[in-house]
Order: C-alpha cells, then sequence, then structure tokens
C-alpha cells in the first residue's frame, strides 16, 4: 500500500526537452 | 572514474510564467542568440546540474522525482545531457 501511495505521489512524467529562443533582429 | 557535469558559471536562470529560462553571459553581455526554456523534467535536472552530478545520479533523481522507469530515464538523461553540452550549458570533467 506505501508503494502505491509513493508511487502516485511522483509528478507526471514528460521527456526532458530544451527549446532554444531565438530572436529577431527587432525583438 | 564516471563523468560528472555541472552547469557552466556563466549562465543565468530564472522562472517565468512557469518555464526555466536559460540565457549565457558572455563577458559582461547577454547573448540573446543562445536563450534556452526547459521543461519540468528538465528543470529537475537542471537544478541538480548546479552542483557536479554524474549520470548516474541525474537519472536517480529524475526516477525519485517522475513516475519512470529506470531504463527510459536513463536513455532520456543521456539525451539530455549531450542537448546541453552542444548547447553550451554544461560541462563535464
Amino acid at each position: 500500500k506505501d508503494k502505491k501511495i509513493q508511487h502516485a505521489q511522483k509528478r507526471k512524467y514528460e521527456k526532458p526537452r530544451i527549446r532554444a529562443i531565438r530572436l529577431s533582429a527587432d525583438e | 572514474m564516471a563523468v560528472s557535469y555541472k552547469q557552466r558559471a556563466d549562465l543565468v536562470a530564472r522562472n517565468i510564467a512557469g518555464e526555466t529560462i536559460v540565457v549565457p553571459i558572455r563577458g559582461k553581455l547577454v547573448d540573446l542568440q543562445k536563450i534556452f526554456a526547459l521543461n519540468g523534467s528538465a528543470e529537475h535536472l537542471w537544478k541538480q546540474l548546479e552542483s557536479a552530478c554524474t549520470m548516474e545520479q541525474l537519472c536517480s533523481g529524475l526516477a525519485e522525482e517522475f513516475d519512470v522507469d529506470r531504463s527510459q530515464a536513463e536513455t532520456d538523461v543521456r539525451e539530455f545531457v549531450e542537448a546541453l553540452l552542444e548547447a553550451g550549458l554544461v560541462e563535464g570533467n
């Protein structure tokens, strides 16, 4: 039961991603 | 001995509207062409990288916090660290 509770407390997983933000000259 | 990775010192990270934004500072200048955004799990790994971490430690930290199996965590952490190295945001030693 403890294991189930511990499992439920974990955050929903999403693959770790890094996104480059490119600014235009005007920005 | 396992390679450990750490955030580069010449970076500033801020949480803006729920998203972590990383901006390199080269010299005294902000490099506006190299701004990066991290999602939730990436932010978790990024915080771990404030101090030197091995792949093993990063995987453990990710698996403790998120609902992910170990093998998936290992694959994703490896890809993520490679992306960070390519972007020049971390250094290995």
